[in-house]
């Protein structure tokens, strides 16, 4: 569905001078650095996968987003969404891909939403029937009676980002691309759009390309990831085996009936000791929780224990510092 | 080609719809534009009345003829005004960093623009200047002109609109590569005021003024029209300036389309 082969977008940036006259020797110069947003990447996405995007801020997936949607010309290398290039084809891609960025909204600001969406139906060359039932199946799915006839700037974040969403589906796009879509939403909202998210993705088999810093997205959702960082492709592959490879490492909480004095044990670290309580960490390979559990109830009477899992987050830090 | 690019009417009547609701919106500063535009007929017609009564030959055309063209200076100015423009829309899309979301729309971006001005054209005209021009009418005893001005009127008051929309629109481009808008289009009003005609009626500049305006495109925004409606531009006149009219309105929408490709390519380049 979507093939990027050794994608390369550079910004240059101009130098900002100081001193006298700054900014009237700012409007000439011609000075300027280099900056590789994206350096020679190469991925492609199979027909109704969900992907999840992951990277640090600047990372290079806002500019890998907006090299697929049309609206930035990649400096090498060549991008296909179902076959179109974007930059190339902009109008014929725009009516195939659906796009919501969490932090911008194409809906207009002052008009009641509904009438967004009359004007997105126009724009789209939407057909009235298919308009209608996506309208009739996305706005309770997304809980949006409410809001239908107020404008977007009288609604809450959770609210405008659900809005985005339905307005980016309108149209029934093949593939949809979603740039943060959760950031700062609360938790009900983000479990709604993660149930939405994956029903439309099963239903109606769209492709959908997540970028996102919430792990708890990556996790609910994706079942494949692309790690990138500093414009550089680290990680392409399976969820679970990036968690083997890079997130071997898990913890155990243990709870003693008194306060007992730190020790050692064979095959675990002593991370942090607090009350009654200890956490040990291990990998994977070298023990098991059960094992461990025997071990520390030999020597002192255990209450309560929990085993913690590596967050997705942690998983990524390690994968940043291996290479 | 042009179904490809979102163009035709019934895109163009949805974005009216759209922009009747931003206007509504906004109801304080709707009326006050509304009596602002009400008081400035009023005092410009008090003016020009005085004026006369002081030295009646002064300006070529009798007093009626004069208070209509000032009148419909005033009007014309409360939808044509450069804040009324799409680039101050432009602007804040570019500011707020959302206009990559209007250029990524299966529309084409020009027509986008200019249907969305159209719209709010058509609001302003119906609810701030009908009502104040019928009040002017019935204040200052004005005569509608005779049936030939007035269609002339009608025809050029579009190309006025296309003019202006033309370059508002430029203003737009220019200020996504300036990121500034405020001061252009400050600059833009003080130099379109003073060129256009819609103080001072362009006739009484003295030679190299007179020349200036002839040669600028602002005198088809307010002086043509309204010359038009008040008789003064009658006949051969009335077509020639609408051939002058015609004219900038081919000039300025090549200028604007290579512009807009020129700064898009930029923007798409260096990610705005």
């Amino acid at each position: 569905m979507i093939e990027v082969k050794r994608l390369t977008k550079e910004f240059k940036i101009p130098v900002q001078k100081k001193g006298q006259f700054a900014a009237i020797r700012n409007l000439f110069s011609g000075e300027y650095t280099v900056k590789h947003a994206v350096d020679d990447i190469s991925f492609s996405v199979g027909d109704g996968e969900i992907v999840g995007f992951i990277g640090k801020n600047g990372a290079g997936k806002s500019t890998t987003i907006k090299m697929l949607s049309g609206i930035l010309q990649p400096t090498s290398g060549s991008i296909t969404v179902d076959g179109i290039r974007p930059f190339e084809q902009r109008m014929e891609n725009a009516k195939q891909i659906g796009v919501v960025f969490g932090q911008k909204t194409q809906l207009w600001w002052d008009v009641p939403l509904i009438e967004s969406y009359r004007l997105l139906r126009e724009i789209y060359k939407i057909d009235t029937a298919v308009y209608q039932k996506n309208l009739d199946r996305y706005i309770p799915m997304l809980g949006l009676e409410e809001v239908i006839n107020k404008p977007v700037r009288q609604m809450s974040l959770g609210q405008r980002v659900k809005s985005d969403i339905c307005a980016a589906l309108l149209h029934s796009p093949k593939i949809l691309f979603l740039d943060e879509p959760t950031i700062g939403v609360d938790v009900v909202s983000k479990k709604y759009l993660h149930d939405f998210i994956s029903e439309i993705n099963s239903e109606k088999g769209t492709t959908i390309l997540l970028t996102t810093h919430d792990m708890g997205d990556i996790e609910k959702l994706c079942s494949r990831v692309v790690v990138i960082d500093s414009g550089h492709l680290m990680y392409d592959g399976d969820l679970e085996s990036m968690i083997a490879r890079f997130g071997a490492v898990r913890s155990l909480m243990i709870e003693f009936e008194k306060p007992v004095p730190d020790f050692e044990i064979e095959n675990a670290e002593l991370t942090r000791s607090e009350g009654n309580r200890k956490w040990f960490s291990f990998h994977r390979s070298k023990a098991t929780p059960l094992h461990l559990v025997h071990a520390i109830d030999d020597r002192f009477p255990i209450q309560d224990i929990a085993i913690i899992e590596p967050d997705i987050e942690s998983i990524v830090r390690n994968l940043y510092e291996s290479s | 080609m042009r179904a490809a690019s979102g163009i035709d009417l019934r895109t163009g009547i949805a974005f009216l719809r759209n922009e009747f609701y931003n206007i509504t919106i906004y109801r304080v500063s709707f009326w006050l534009n509304f009596i602002y535009t009400f008081l400035m007929m009023y005092s410009v017609g008090y003016v020009w009345r005085a004026l006369y009564a002081a030295n009646p030959g002064a300006v070529g055309v009798s007093l009626g003829q004069m208070i209509s063209y000032a009148v419909l200076g005033v009007a014309l100015e409360a939808i044509l005004h450069p804040r009324n423009g799409p680039q101050n829309y432009i602007m804040e899309q570019v500011r707020k960093g959302t206009i990559e979301m209007d250029i990524m729309k299966p529309v084409d971006f020009q027509f986008y623009m200019f249907a969305k001005n159209m719209g709010s054209l058509a609001v302003r005209f119906l609810f701030l200047v009908l009502p104040s021009l019928i009040a002017a009418c019935f204040l200052f005893s004005l005569k509608l002109p005779a049936l030939p001005c007035f269609l002339g009127f009608l025809c050029s008051l579009a190309c006025s609109v296309v003019v202006s929309f033309f370059l508002n629109f430029i203003l737009g481009l220019l200020s996504m590569v300036t990121m500034n808008i405020k001061n252009i289009n400050w600059g833009y009003n003080a130099v379109l005021r003073f060129f256009s005609g819609q103080m001072v009626p362009l006739w009484i500049f003295p030679g190299v003024l007179g020349i200036i305006s002839d040669i600028l495109p602002f005198r088809c925004i307010y002086a043509i029209p309204m010359s038009i409606y008040i008789g003064n531009d009658a006949g051969v006149d009335m077509l020639k300036a609408l051939g002058v009219q015609f004219f900038w309105i081919i000039l300025l929408w090549i200028s604007s389309r290579l512009l807009m490709k020129h700064v898009f390519t930029r923007v798409m380049i260096q990610g705005g």
